[in-house]
């Protein structure tokens, strides 16, 4: 096996036993980048040398001694809202020409303190405000979206060119692009991780996580980010007796593709094969979920955009121009109902999930479509934008803060992956990493896309 | 096409976009609030904001 091919959790083993040198590794990741951007395009800027230089500094680390931890010598790369210090935080944006971080943002300073090596920064849907990363392609067919916006997050861990990376989830960007990209995608509870330092969508719905190969990965990358103590890690055994799994009898399983629904109900039949007890549950206000997502993120967003659309409308590509400035006639009436709905919501959902230990659904109604597409026509008739369609199970979870992990659940007929996302209490984290590591043992994992599929391009 | 190129396509590509968002935000109008305050993200305490009884506390996160 190549190193860029590890899993973190097998790469920290083998760089902790002296048998991978966080300078191999990294160089075989900076390989594998160079092989796979002209046909991905996942990264606005690949930080080689500044990559180099950590590693080498990691190895004299290692070679004295000294581990940092688990993400000790792991290459990594952040979504291009995050701020390092001295590189551009471009947001994928002509609008920020010439920008260059004063500072290092919150988690890029606490993934440095735990030894994780910057290879660069990845693509994000411009300012997190849309679902494809356009400029980006599915690590499992180019011809199909990224998702988004942590496109080019995902698409570089699913592919190698990452051995982890963060992503920003407001509607869905971490867990979308992870489903659509067979990678696992955490967003933790609202306030969890901290955001100082990440360019903002919307405050009130924004969160920062990690994307990874694996459900313990995640848990590695979750313990750094969050400062805390020694993770509790899943358990091993992978036994669920006695938790309590719900799954949603409305709304989840609603215009979603059949095939995603099947590989979704067996996934949640292998957890009740695991010990764990199945609860139908009824997933309260379905009616207002919409509204109150674009209530909240609307105008928070048209809010933080107002000087640079007053002062440089043209340097923002045509969609993300045209949302900003449709944001501009929202009143503080309704936001205020949106986020007065945000409290009746999250009330609901606390009682919901006093029942239950768990929620278990699809991530996304789809799996990712072809580029270009705009809209999904359901076996209803119902005609729905690929945007809405991919943010529609997701945004629960950003307007009432609970945590939510993607995983694989395996592919659909065209190949494509397709996510199953666990969504728990606040604060449960470890609950849904036990949980999706329970599943994970239960079969063998995706591999990493292969470069030799993408080629046919 | 820009917005340069076109302003008309573009200020009419606004119009509609700000008409849909407007009938989708508009739903939140049916909903009895009661008394619920705004759920404003300033709370320093994640059970005040958010009413969720019982929550494993911040150190049991992962």
């Amino acid at each position: 096996m190549r190193p860029f091919e590890l899993t973190l959790t097998a790469a920290a083993e083998a760089i902790r036993q002296r048998r991978l040198s966080p300078v191999e590794l990294t160089e075989s990741v900076l390989d594998r980048i160079q092989q796979m951007e002209p046909r991905l395009n996942a990264y606005v800027t690949v930080t080689a040398d500044r990559a180099r230089r950590a590693a080498l500094e990691a190895e004299r680390e290692a070679a004295a001694g000294r581990f940092r931890g688990p993400l000790h010598g792991i290459p990594m790369g952040l979504k291009d809202l995050i701020d390092v210090a001295g590189l551009a935080t471009t947001a994928s944006s002509r609008v920020r020409h010439g920008h260059r971080a004063q500072s290092d943002s919150t988690v890029a300073a606490r993934l440095a303190a735990a030894g994780a090596i910057l290879v660069g920064k990845t693509h994000t849907h411009e300012f997190a405000y849309g679902l494809t990363t356009p400029q980006t392609r599915n690590a499992w067919d180019p011809g199909r979206v990224a998702g988004g916006s942590s496109g080019g997050s995902a698409v570089a861990v699913a592919a190698g060119g990452a051995t982890f990376a963060l992503g920003t989830d407001t509607g869905g960007s971490i867990r979308v692009p992870a489903a659509l990209n067979g990678v696992v995608g955490l967003k933790p509870t609202y306030g969890l991780v901290p955001t100082e330092g990440v360019t903002p969508l919307s405050w009130s719905l924004d969160h920062v996580g990690p994307i990874t190969r694996t459900v313990a990965d995640a848990g590695l990358v979750l313990t750094a980010l969050t400062g805390a103590g020694p993770a509790h890690l899943p358990d091993p055994a992978g036994e669920l007796t006695g938790l309590r799994v719900g799954v949603p009898r409305n709304y989840y399983f609603e215009r979603t593709d059949p095939e995603v629904e099947s590989a979704v109900r067996r996934a949640i039949g292998r957890l009740e094969a695991l010990g764990a007890r199945l609860v139908e549950v009824e997933i309260p206000m379905t009616r207002h979920i919409q509204a109150t997502q674009w209530g909240l993120m609307v105008p928070e967003a048209t809010a933080y955009h107002a000087p640079t659309l007053r002062t440089a409308p043209d340097l923002y590509g045509a969609d993300v121009r045209v949302l900003l400035e449709a944001g501009e006639p929202m009143d503080a009436g309704d936001y205020l109902r949106a986020q007065r709905a945000r409290t009746l919501m999250r009330r609901e959902w606390a009682r919901m999930l006093a029942e239950v230990d768990v929620i278990a659904a699809p991530t996304v109604p789809v799996t990712a479509v072809p580029s270009g597409r705009e809209s999904i026509t359901w076996a209803d008739g119902m005609v729905e934008s690929v945007s809405d369609a991919y943010v529609r199970l997701c945004a629960p979870a950003n307007i009432t803060g609970v945590p939510s992990l993607s995983v694989p659940v395996g592919r659909d007929g065209a190949g494509m992956p397709i996510g199953m996302q666990l969504l728990g209490r606040p604060f449960a984290e470890a609950t849904l990493l036990r949980v999706g590591n329970a599943y994970e043992r239960t079969g063998p994992a995706l591999p990493l896309a292969p470069l030799e599929a993408t080629s046919l391009l | 096409m820009s917005a340069d190129e076109d302003p008309g396509a573009h200020k009419a590509a606004v119009a509609a976009t700000a008409t849909h968002i407007r009938s989708i935000v508009s739903a939140l109008r049916e909903l009895d609030f009661g008394e619920a305050p705004p759920a404003f993200t300033a709370c320093t305490a994640f059970t005040t904001c958010t009413g969720f009884p019982g929550e494993e506390t911040r150190d049991a996160a992962v």
